[in-house]
């Protein structure tokens, strides 16, 4: 095909290969391929594609397989191949409506010859240690000193421009022949500059050699590849490899559904050109022989900008023509034969924006960048029983959908009610929510109900869900399917190594409500000797407490659902309790932020006791609370809410009781006073109305404090007896105004004063002032 | 006796004239001095002679605003050019007014005690008392020249003027006739020539003063004049710019390219709140533009001419670089001295030369 000269090379379609050149997504390409297949009438079309997706090549062609796609393609580390990490690779290979790949694929399938990819296999690749990257996007090779160069000779802002104007735009005006030879050239002048790396010299001999094998069985065969690598392929270099062979079964081969978004070459990925929207618009109008499809794809783009702008804006008619003006005449002056996608960029810039562009948006050039970088996406519905071209995961997702009737033909958001406690059906789909949410999909999000996790709006009984369906959801699973063939298995062996990560019994607590909200609530028994192991080992009273609470919530939730008590989560409940009781002693001198806590641990403890006597002895617990008491170094507040518990366990009298407290706020300081009150408050609130002992004592331990001491207990006692009921105060107040012969009622409500009586007051008192005043009485 | 600041088509009459022969054969919008390439050319150089003349770039920064600005000008809409005090916006509408029609001088000073006599036209009041409303006593000002010649009218500093004055221009601009109603007969309308058009500048710092209204706002295209982001094309064009104006006054001073380069760097950080490595700086409040970099340099060269042995020092750009700094917020002080003690310092110790003479200069702040 190249003369050894280096002029330019010679087209010859009478040769048994014919090496097309592309630039990957480029519709010009793609409008000349069709072109030369034509002329050529190849037997055979080979692609720059992983050889080992090669089974692919025949659905691709067909309805099942709508542009936007990828086929991907996973290797799973498992024996240390790659490196010691054992990690887990994928490589993502992107084709577009008007890729040159895909029109090759349907050349191919409407000339009924077959078409392979040639190019190495990506895990071959990673087990030779020619690439280590874990996420790889195919794209063009990237020769970035070459595109700089070639940007600035030109005069333009980036290669992109560059190539939309000399190839993508002016190329149109070439003859076939004439556009791929500067293809080539390009290619050429690419390979000059920047040195063939070792990965595309080892893929280009790989090729080499397939071409070779193809060549034996078809007599004309057209091959597509990047224009970097045509010299390469053409070379007569040795295509004798000695590749390490990788494991098949660690490596997986799908098809995935791509949007237009992720094709962007300014999304990060780097997988293609930009604006694949406006470049779609573009093929469509080649493809349909149109005289000036840029011109008019830049007049339908400045249209929808306007409409979706004129929500922020007011965008006129004369607006409208200006932008296609400036359009228009940008390309004349950079001497382009239409506009392209940069003059249209530049002439909605012009003529739609009317203040300062700062590094802030400006939401008419957001608008356009979102029309020209579309939002279209592709679809795989594809059922093979040879063959799975989808992940199972994908699969099995689209089977729950269809299962719990959620749409995902649609990528509207669209609102679900479900009532999870009365309705199975609707908790198996809350379930499997919840999972697709775990697994960070982007397919829906709960706005209301019951968070269990984080212990908020526990008494909901309804989830308020927004279900959106995109490709990126199965983009994800995809992604994610080197993790399980479900997405309940994917969800499991993530919960796994959670539970792995688990460190106290609050920890293993949040997971145990997560594999419960997931709806593996059965299999988290299979963690019981861990996470038992975890909680016997934990230490800290505080977290034994919160798991306490977590199992609680749990026995309740399960109670709901199944109406009887998991034996689990009861041995987990029994250990906990032993633990904290055992625990209860370390604490008892703790005075600070975490007493509180404590408290109300020790009020759950009792609570449980009550609940599931055979499970939490209320012996342990009296016991516990005897060591405690016998103690003397111990806070207040946790005396106050131990001493109760212990006359609620009939550990004492309520005469010795009452004694003991008596004592105790008459002796103290007024500060141990407020905390100790506070404390019984906390657990036995009942007996303070019972007997109206306590109350005296502590109404003859605030007499004996100063105004300054009272101050500082005021907070803690207001606090306090915030617990009551509205008519436990009532009963208070009949106590204390015994006390005092008062008026209850007037005790709570304070002294009221009818209008007549201030107005009365406020004169009296004036005339006081004036008196006063007479007399020459300072009254300032 | 020798001009200060010469007008662009004199100071580049022998480029505008090389363009002007070589661009017989290309399409001009009617009125145009040159065509809209050969206008690209003028402003953004050439590597190639033209007839054997050399264009230099004159515009650093975005080859693209100015290929916008070129054809908003050949179009029906002014251009307005909005963005910080000292990015060459006032420069580039001279360049281009020059190379379209031939005069950048046909210009209105916007202010806040501007009138619509010092944009439309005036009488001759001795005239008017002698003759009456006749052509002979109106004194055309620039806007009336500009549409009756059909050249560009330089409108600087549009949004300082009142909102009256500014929405003058409306008719003006959308039916290119001037209504004299002063005049009788044919001549009480003024019709625009071809070539006619207006271009505005307004600085981003004065919005909100006598914000333009949006029927104005439709009559224009907005481009907004960035200032240069990248160190190495600021120092270029401070050396250039400092080197022609003392070629200009005459001082025999050479410009340095290091201290150039300091000078840019300083300017870039301190505008931006950003080092060259990233990491964050005192972002100044006052106006860092590279006019004012430009200015710095060449105070220094004078202050060094004349007071000492002609060497730009570091200890003199930084005098001149408080005067900057200060200029607008006394607020800008503390975070220039944390400048000098934290980058400054950083690179007087790794990089040591004039960043070790600029960081031993900081006692003038």
């Amino acid at each position: 095909m190249m003369n050894s000269t280096g002029s330019l090379p010679l087209i010859d379609y009478s040769s048994g290969v014919f090496c097309f050149p592309v630039r990957h997504h480029s519709p010009a390409c793609s409008h000349y391929l069709k072109q030369a297949a034509e002329k050529y009438s190849p037997d055979c079309i080979l692609i720059e594609g992983p050889e080992n997706a090669d089974f692919l090549t025949q659905y691709l062609g067909t309805d099942g397989v709508v542009p936007p796609f990828a086929v991907y393609c996973g290797y799973d580390d498992k024996d240390g191949d790659v490196s010691d990490e054992k990690g887990r690779y994928r490589a993502y290979y992107p084709m577009l409506g008007y890729s040159p790949e895909y029109t090759a694929v349907k050349i191919a399938c409407r000339r009924n010859i077959p078409v392979h990819f040639i190019d190495m296999p990506y895990a071959l690749a990673l087990v030779n240690g020619l690439s280590q990257s874990k996420s790889y996007h195919f794209s063009e090779d990237i020769c970035d000193e070459y595109y700089r160069l070639a940007a600035s000779k030109a005069g333009t802002r980036s290669f992109c421009e560059f190539w939309e104007n000399g190839f993508e735009i002016n190329g149109l005006g070439k003859s076939c022949d004439e556009f791929i030879s500067s293809v080539i050239m390009l290619g050429r002048y690419m390979r000059e500059l920047m040195p063939v790396s070792d990965y595309d010299a080892c893929r280009e001999a790989y090729m080499r050699k397939n071409i070779i094998n193809y060549t034996r069985k078809y007599r004309r065969v057209l091959v597509v590849t990047g224009a970097y690598h045509i010299s390469g392929l053409l070379s007569s270099d040795n295509n004798d490899l000695t590749l390490k062979k990788y494991s098949s079964d660690c490596s997986s081969v799908y098809l995935m559904p791509y949007t237009f978004e992720e094709m962007d070459s300014r999304s990060g990925y780097g997988a293609g050109i930009p604006f694949p929207a406006f470049y779609d618009g573009v093929y469509r109008r080649l493809e349909k022989n149109e005289i000036d499809p840029y011109g008019e794809t830049v007049r339908d783009m400045i249209i929808k900008t306007a409409g979706y702008a004129r929500s922020v804006r007011n965008i006129s008619l004369p607006d409208m023509i200006q932008a296609l003006y400036m359009a228009n005449e940008l390309a004349h002056l950079r001497g382009r034969e239409q506009p392209g996608v940069f003059d249209l960029i530049d002439g909605v810039r012009s003529s739609f924006v009317k203040d300062a562009i700062d590094d802030t948006s400006v939401s008419e050039l957001d608008f356009l960048y979102r029309i020209i970088t579309g939002v279209k996406a592709g679809s795989i519905s594809i059922n093979d029983d040879k063959f799975s071209l989808i992940p199972p995961c994908v699969a099995d997702f689209r089977s729950q959908c269809r299962k719990y009737r959620i749409n995902i033909r649609s990528v509207l958001t669209h609102n679900v009610v479900l009532d999870i406690v009365k309705n199975v059906k609707h908790y198996e789909k809350s379930c499997f929510l919840h999972r697709m949410a775990y697994l960070e999909t982007d397919f829906c999000k709960c706005d209301a109900g019951p968070d269990y996790i984080n212990n908020k709006n526990t008494s909901l009984v309804r989830e308020h869900w927004k279900v959106r369906y995109s490709v990126s959801v199965e983009t994800i699973l995809t992604d994610l399917s080197v993790f399980g063939a479900s997405v309940s298995e994917i969800c499991l062996n993530r919960l796994k190594s959670h539970f792995q990560s688990v460190i106290n019994a609050e920890s293993a607590g949040i997971c145990l409500v997560e594999s419960y909200v997931l709806g593996f609530s059965d299999t988290a028994h299979v963690f019981l000797t861990q996470i038992s192991d975890i909680v016997r080992n934990d230490c800290d009273f505080i977290s034994q407490c919160r798991f306490m609470v977590t199992l609680n919530r749990l026995l309740i939730l399960q109670k709901l659902t199944l109406s009887k008590y998991p034996e689990w989560i009861l041995s987990l409940l029994h250990i906990s309790f032993c633990t904290a009781a055992d625990r209860l002693v370390d604490i008892r001198c703790v005075n600070d932020d975490r007493t509180d806590e404590i408290c109300r641990g020790l009020r759950l403890m009792y609570s449980v006791s009550s609940d599931f006597p055979d499970i939490c002895e209320k012996d342990v617990l009296t016991k516990s609370i005897e060591e405690v008491l016998d103690c003397r170094d111990i806070s207040a507040q946790i005396y106050g809410v131990c001493l109760s518990l212990y006359y609620r366990l009939s550990g004492i009298n309520e005469e010795y009781f009452c004694d003991t407290v008596s004592e105790y706020i008459i002796t103290a300081g007024s500060s141990d006073a407020a905390d100790f009150i506070s404390g019984i408050i906390l657990t036995g609130r009942d007996i303070i109305l019972k007997n109206n002992r306590v109350l005296k004592s502590l109404d003859e331990a605030l007499q004996y404090m100063d105004n300054e001491k009272f101050l500082q207990v005021l907070p803690v006692l207001r606090r306090a007896f915030t617990a009551f009921l509205p008519s436990e105060t009532m009963a208070l107040s009949k106590q204390i105004s015994q006390l005092y012969d008062t008026d209850p009622v007037q005790l709570i409500q304070g002294t009221q004063y009818s209008c007549d009586q201030i107005v009365s007051a406020r004169l009296c008192d004036e005339k006081i002032y004036e008196v006063m005043k007479k007399w020459g009485m300072n009254v300032d | 006796m020798k001009i200060q600041k010469p007008l662009t088509e004199e100071l580049y009459k022998e480029q505008l004239e090389a363009l002007a022969q070589s661009d017989k054969n290309n399409r001009k919008p009617e009125g145009w001095k040159l065509s809209p390439k050969a206008v690209r050319t003028f402003i953004l150089g050439s590597e190639k002679p033209v007839c054997g003349t050399r264009i230099s770039q004159k515009f650093y920064g975005d080859n693209a605003l100015v290929e916008r600005a070129i054809i908003t000008l050949a179009g029906s809409r002014g251009l307005m050019l909005v963005g910080e005090p000292g990015t060459a916006k006032t420069m580039l509408s001279e360049l281009l007014s020059a190379a379209v029609c031939g005069c950048s001088s046909n210009t209105v000073q916007g202010s806040a005690g501007i009138t619509e006599d010092n944009i439309k036209y005036s009488w001759n009041y001795a005239m008017l008392l002698a003759k009456g409303p006749v052509k002979e006593a109106l004194i055309p000002a620039p806007l009336y020249t500009g549409m009756s010649k059909g050249i560009i009218t330089r409108f600087e500093e549009l949004t300082r003027c009142p909102l009256e004055i500014q929405d003058s221009l409306i008719s003006v601009m959308s039916d290119k006739v001037m209504n004299i109603p002063e005049l009788t007969n044919d001549e009480s309308l003024l019709f625009a020539g071809r070539g006619f058009n207006i271009i505005g500048t307004a600085n981003t710092r004065d919005k909100g003063v006598n914000d333009m209204s949006s029927a104005l706002k439709r009559r224009f295209n907005f481009e907004t004049v960035q200032p240069v982001k990248n160190i190495g094309l600021e120092a270029k064009i401070i050396t250039q710019q400092c080197t022609a104006m003392m070629e200009s006054a005459g001082i025999p001073v050479q410009v340095s390219d290091d201290a150039a380069n300091i000078l840019a760097c300083v300017f870039n950080e301190l505008r931006n709140g950003v080092s060259s490595v990233k990491t964050s700086v005192p972002k100044i409040s006052s106006v860092m533009s590279t006019a004012e970099a430009v200015s710095v340099y060449y105070q220094s060269a004078l202050d060094a001419l004349y007071y000492s042995d002609g060497v730009v020092t570091m200890n003199k750009l930084t005098q001149n670089l408080l005067g900057v700094v200060m200029k607008e917020n006394r607020d800008d002080l503390p975070k220039l001295r944390e400048y000098y003690t934290g980058i400054v310092k950083l690179r007087a110790q790794t990089q040591g030369g004039l960043w070790q003479e600029l960081y031993d200069s900081r006692s003038c702040l």
